[in-house]
């Protein structure tokens, strides 16, 4: 269990209440790492999903051809580790602390019931996972199109017909309450 | 005599509303629904239909639905970095979920949907799938648990990408993304 106080600074918690944040807060292990601490083995299916208390890790990939390269840092707050616990997959990338660094873990079989739990708890959870995985997508896809990762030969193009009506807004009634 | 009425639970005398039921509960996404359930769910969406090269958003549309298609296909499209073409980036066929993502955030679409074929589709508002996610009904779980999957596919897919540029150069590392503005997770979060 750790202080469910440190959850305050997790965005994707952000719709957590503190019955909430005591309730996932009761089910994570407090980890105090030292610089170049291994958090997660690519290749691996050991370990749970994490949260990035204090300090910053580096994310590492192993590419197919042998050499590895180091694609970004997570900073404060980020969640990460959350694919492996949704599929079943080995670890698809190496995070190594860069620093100390205090990291919250939700174990496998902690993830296994709230991923797959009907309660209250169990759905903010899941719509915290649901949207670190959304912007997680966002920002490959962007950092994807910035590298402008296809070629034009392998494009497939298609011209957009208008649409026939305009689109319903109602950002408007989503400012919070 | 009172003649008896059923509680308010999603359950429906309307046949339009039960034959749409029904249509959501034969979906993989949906099929674990009762007849209850499905029936509330329905209660909330609008048919629609497409027809072929018929485009439902635009990439920068301001995101106000979810879609169930159930029947026909969609090009997924983006605007090519150049901006003088759409690029294919995927198809969306019958009983997938679309357009959820940005619906979600509240942020403009990522990306274009255009049908292929005659598409028939259920929308379903995205205020109604906040009320879903407050009130914890099934077709939330249901919707989520999902999401998680395509998500998490989607990610491993584009891993696969990000190796291949990697492979070729040796571009800068990938920086996270500033936070959003205010979205309809905050609608369901102080709901709660």
């Amino acid at each position: 269990m750790i202080d469910a106080s440190l959850l305050h600074n997790i965005p994707a918690f952000q719709g957590f209440d503190d019955r909430a944040r005591l309730a996932v807060s009761a089910m994570m292990r407090l980890h105090r790492v030292d610089d170049g601490h291994v958090l997660i083995k690519q290749g691996s299916r050991a370990g749970g999903a994490f949260a990035l208390l204090r300090g910053e890790v580096r994310v590492v990939r192993d590419l197919p051809g042998g050499r590895s390269v180091d694609i970004g840092s997570l900073e404060e707050g980020q969640l990460f580790g959350l694919l492996s616990c949704i599929d079943g997959i080995p670890r698809g990338a190496t995070v190594v602390a860069r620093g100390n660094a205090l990291v919250g873990e939700v174990p496998r079989e902690a993830m296994g019931e709230l991923l797959q739990g009907r309660t209250t708890i169990a759905l903010r959870f899941q719509v915290a996972v649901c949207r670190t995985l959304f912007r997680e997508v966002r920002a490959t896809n962007l950092r994807l199109a910035e590298l402008a990762a296809v070629p034009d030969s392998e494009m497939q193009t298609v011209d957009l017909e208008p649409l026939d009506e305009p689109l319903e807004d109602f950002s408007g009634s989503l400012e919070p309450l | 005599m009172t003649s008896w009425s059923p509680p308010d639970l999603g359950w429906s005398e309307d046949p339009i509303i039960r034959r749409m039921a029904d249509e959501l509960r034969s979906t993989d996404i949906l099929n674990a629904l009762n007849a209850g359930e499905a029936q509330h769910v329905a209660t909330l969406c609008e048919r629609r239909f497409l027809r072929p090269g018929e485009g439902l958003f635009t990439e920068g549309d301001q995101a106000t639905h979810l879609y169930l298609v159930l029947r026909g296909r969609l090009n997924v499209l983006v605007r090519s970095p150049d901006g003088q073409a759409n690029v294919v980036v995927g198809e969306v066929g019958a009983h997938s979920l679309l357009g959820e993502m940005a619906v979600l955030e509240s942020v403009p679409r990522s990306a274009s949907a255009v049908a292929i074929d005659s598409v028939e589709l259920l929308q379903l508002p995205g205020e109604a799938f906040a009320q879903l996610v407050n009130a914890g009904h099934a077709a939330a779980f249901a919707i989520l648990h999902d999401l998680q999957q395509t998500l998490t596919a989607r990610m491993r897919s584009l891993d696969v990408r990000v190796d291949a540029v990697f492979e070729q150069s040796e571009p800068p590392p990938i920086q996270p993304t500033a936070d959003p503005e205010p979205t309809l997770w905050h609608l369901i979060a102080q709901q709660s």
